[in-house]
This record gives C-alpha cells, structure tokens and sequence, in this order.
C-alpha cells in the first residue's frame, strides 16, 4: 500500500514538474518579443543607425532589460520601425526565418554587437495587488546599428543582397 | 578504320564547339544576373542634359547621392555622364526632343532601370529648401519600381549643397527598401518582359491568318504559346496596336527552371523563334533590353 501511495506520489510529482517546465517554456517563447516598441528619435545624418523606447517585462529587472532588447530587434527584423527610415522590416518572411539558426543566435544575445547605445529611461517595479502583475518593467532607449545588422544577416544568407 | 577514324574525328569537333572554355570554367556555379540601373537627372523640355548637370551642382550632389545609396548595398550602378559621352561620340543620340534623348541613352546604355532625380529648390523669405522627388522604372515595361519625395526641412542657409544632403538622406533607404520589395517579388514570381508581334511588308500572313497545324488564327495560337510558357502563367496582352500584336507584360523566370542557370528575354526570344518556325512561319527577331520584337516575313 505504501509502496502504491509513493509511486503515485512520484507520478504525480514528476507530472508537475514537467508540465510546469512545458508551460514555463512556452510562455517564454509568447512573451519573448512582445514588449512595446516606439521609434525615439530621428539622426540628422543618414548613419544607418535607428533610435527606439523599448519596454520589457519580467520577473527579475535583468531579464526585463533583456526582454526589452530582444523585442527591438525583433521589431527590427520583422515589423519595421513606423516613423523611421526603418519602416519596413529587414526580413519579409517571418514563418520561414523566425526558426532560422542566425536569427534565433541573434534574437538571443547576438544582438549586443549592434547596440551602439543603450539607456535607462524608465524603471518599474509592478505588484499584483496594485498593478494586476507581479515583476519589473523596464524601458530602455536602444540605438542599433540597423546597416551592420542588415550586412549581418547577408552573410548568414537569412536575405539577400540588393537586387536579385 | 578510315571510316571510324572520320566519324571520330567528326563527333569530336562537334562536340568541341561546345565543350566549356577551360579558362572560364566555373565548375558549374551560377551568379544570379543583376538588373542595371542607371540615375539621370530629370529635364524640362528644351534643356540639354549634361548641360544642365554641369551648370548645376546641387542635382551633381543629388545623383552622387542616390548613387551611393546604392553603393552602401553593394550595388554598382552606370556613369549616367559617361553614358552620355559615349553615346554622343557614337553619334547615337538623334532626336533633338530631350525626352526622346533620354529614352535613347537609357537604351543605349542597356540599363534595365532608370532612377530620375528631379531637384526643386524653394524660397520662403530668407528660409531656404528642397524639394526632391525620386522614381525608379523599369526601361522596357514602364514598370514604377519605386517613388519617394523627400524634403530638407527649410534653414537659414544658402548652401543648396547641403540641403539636397538632407533631403535625400531622409528618402534614401526607404525608396531602396521598396525596390528591394519588387526585386524580390521578381525572383519569386518573374520580371515582365514586353513582347511585340508584327508583319514585314508584303508578308502574307497578319493576325487573322488561319494557321494549318493549329487551325487556328495567328493571333489566338500565339496567345495560347504565350499562355502555357509564360512563367506561373501571368501575362497581360495590351492589345492589337495597328498590326502589332503587343503583350506588355509577360512573366519570365529569373532562372531556367530546368538547369537553373540564368534566364534571359534572349532565352525567350529563343523559344518564341523555334516555335513559329515549327508552324511553319518565317520570323525574325530583334532584343532590345527586355523587349522583344518578333516580325513574321
């Protein structure tokens, strides 16, 4: 009997623990790219470089920070910055790219090479009570190197150069 | 053995004469053919173009500009004024209206595209300005690749030299990325060509010429070829234009879809040749850029 009770103890526990990490994951991979993104600011020359607000959400402000930086490059490779010399995106084809090797290198910590600036605007610590969340949000202005990342991805063959 | 000696030697020549050069033997890769492109300066009627570009620096900086747009992508573009210098020591250039001048150049530099810069400055009191309006088209299609206008903003300044920097530096890489759109709608679906179909003088055969082995007449049988071998089957016939039977679109492929190497209005010229001498038609066939002339004798 005891033996029973603690083979379905073990069942259910082993249950929980991957269910918990099955779902952990895929609430990653949704909330990854999801934060709010906004062109900031317009350089007077013509330096291939866009300025963005990008607003990251989690439970630790480091992996805030780090949402924030992953949704402004996702932004620039998929959606395009409106209002900026960016407003289309670098890679038309998300279905086909999103899985691509470099891209998934990129949008995980690659992108840091083409950060030429990166501040602090705003920190925010959210509660459940008050705030209907719990964890921390963070807004940066990010300044990418929008040509070297376009350069970038011509390299790995995610886009191809101009023409055919 | 003197026979088999002379059809060896026979076999060998023949296929000698199409055997790979071993000097530019690349080992069977292809590079994907570029479209060309060349920038011009837009003209009002009565202005000589190179006359117009010498004595005004501010379109030098615009085209220079736009040209090195394209050079940040690593794309060579033509020598709009070398162009011109040939073609006029060539005495190529015949007509004395500008627009023809301008459609004769761009043809004759065999450029695929063309991208007119039209520069307008502007005065507000003591506040100066630039207006600046660009558009890429395809030479033989009339196709409108891409089209921006783009403004400096208006500053204390007389130096037009730098407005036209901002003007064109604000346009620059949005009017590249909508080119680089139809370019890739290009490479999956195929560039137009144009075709024109006519009758020499004197030929017997016109568009309602019934054709023997179709039974068909001439207009509807070259509709049907047109149809089956037109790239994913789209094309547009503009219609008949006198005797001319005109397709001013017709998708081919940017790459032979059976050996993938490039493909060329020429490859398709080709085949519209071997077909209509198939059917017992004599035709002959003139290419100029992506336009194919096809005259039945």
């Amino acid at each position: 009997m005891n033996k029973k009770i603690g083979f379905v103890a073990f069942l259910l526990f082993a249950y929980i623990t991957l269910s918990k990490n099955l779902f952990a994951q895929s609430k990653t991979a949704m909330a990854i790219y999801n934060g709010q993104v906004a062109h900031a600011a317009t350089s007077q020359v013509n330096d291939g470089q866009v300025t963005v607000n990008a607003t990251g959400f989690s439970k630790s402000i480091a992996d805030a920070k780090l949402n924030a930086l992953q949704s402004a490059f996702y932004n620039v490779l998929f959606r395009g910055i409106p209002g900026s010399q960016y407003s289309a995106p670098l890679i038309t084809d998300e279905a086909s790219k999103i899985n691509d090797p470099a891209v998934q290198e990129l949008l995980d910590k690659g992108f840091n090479s083409f950060v030429t600036n990166s501040v602090i605007v705003e920190e925010d610590k959210k509660t459940r009570k008050v705030d209907g969340v719990k964890g921390y949000q963070c807004t940066l202005q990010i300044t990418i190197n929008v040509e070297g990342l376009r350069k970038h991805l011509e390299q790995k063959n995610v886009i191809r150069k101009f023409g055919f | 053995m003197k026979k088999t000696c002379f059809l060896f030697s026979f076999f060998l020549s023949f296929f000698s004469a199409f055997a790979q050069n071993s000097s530019t033997n690349s080992g069977g890769q292809v590079v994907t053919a570029q479209p060309t492109i060349m920038v011009i300066p837009f003209t009002k009627e009565g202005e000589d173009m190179r006359t117009v570009l010498e004595a005004d620096p501010v379109k030098r900086i615009v085209i220079t500009k736009v040209k090195e747009a394209f050079d940040k992508r690593g794309f060579t573009t033509y020598d709009f004024v070398s162009k011109l210098k040939a073609a006029k020591e060539q005495n190529l250039l015949t007509s004395t209206n500008q627009s023809d001048i301008k459609s004769q150049l761009v043809t004759f530099a065999g450029a695929d595209i063309y991208v007119e810069v039209d520069v307008n400055p502007k005065k507000d009191g003591i506040y100066n300005g630039i207006d600046l309006i660009l558009t890429g088209n395809e030479t033989s299609t009339g196709n409108a690749l891409s089209n921006k206008v783009g403004n400096s903003g208006t500053f204390q300044t007389d130096d037009y030299g730098v407005l036209a920097t901002k003007a064109i530096d604000k346009i620059s890489v949005e009017f590249l990325e909508t080119m680089q759109a139809k370019f890739t709608d290009m490479v999956e679906n195929g560039r137009d060509i144009l075709i024109n179909f006519s009758f020499a003088q004197g030929s017997t055969v016109n568009g309602e010429t019934e054709i023997a082995s179709a039974g068909l007449p001439f207009s509807d049988v070259i509709d049907e070829w047109i149809s089956k071998n037109a790239y994913k089957n789209n094309y547009h016939l503009q219609g008949t234009v006198g005797s001319s039977i005109i397709y001013d679109r017709v998708r081919i492929p940017l790459k032979d879809q059976a050996t993938k190497q490039n493909y060329s209005a020429n490859k398709f010229a080709l085949e519209i040749f071997k077909y209509l001498k198939s059917i017992g038609l004599s035709p002959s066939k003139d290419i100029k850029g992506n336009t194919i002339f096809i005259t039945i004798k």
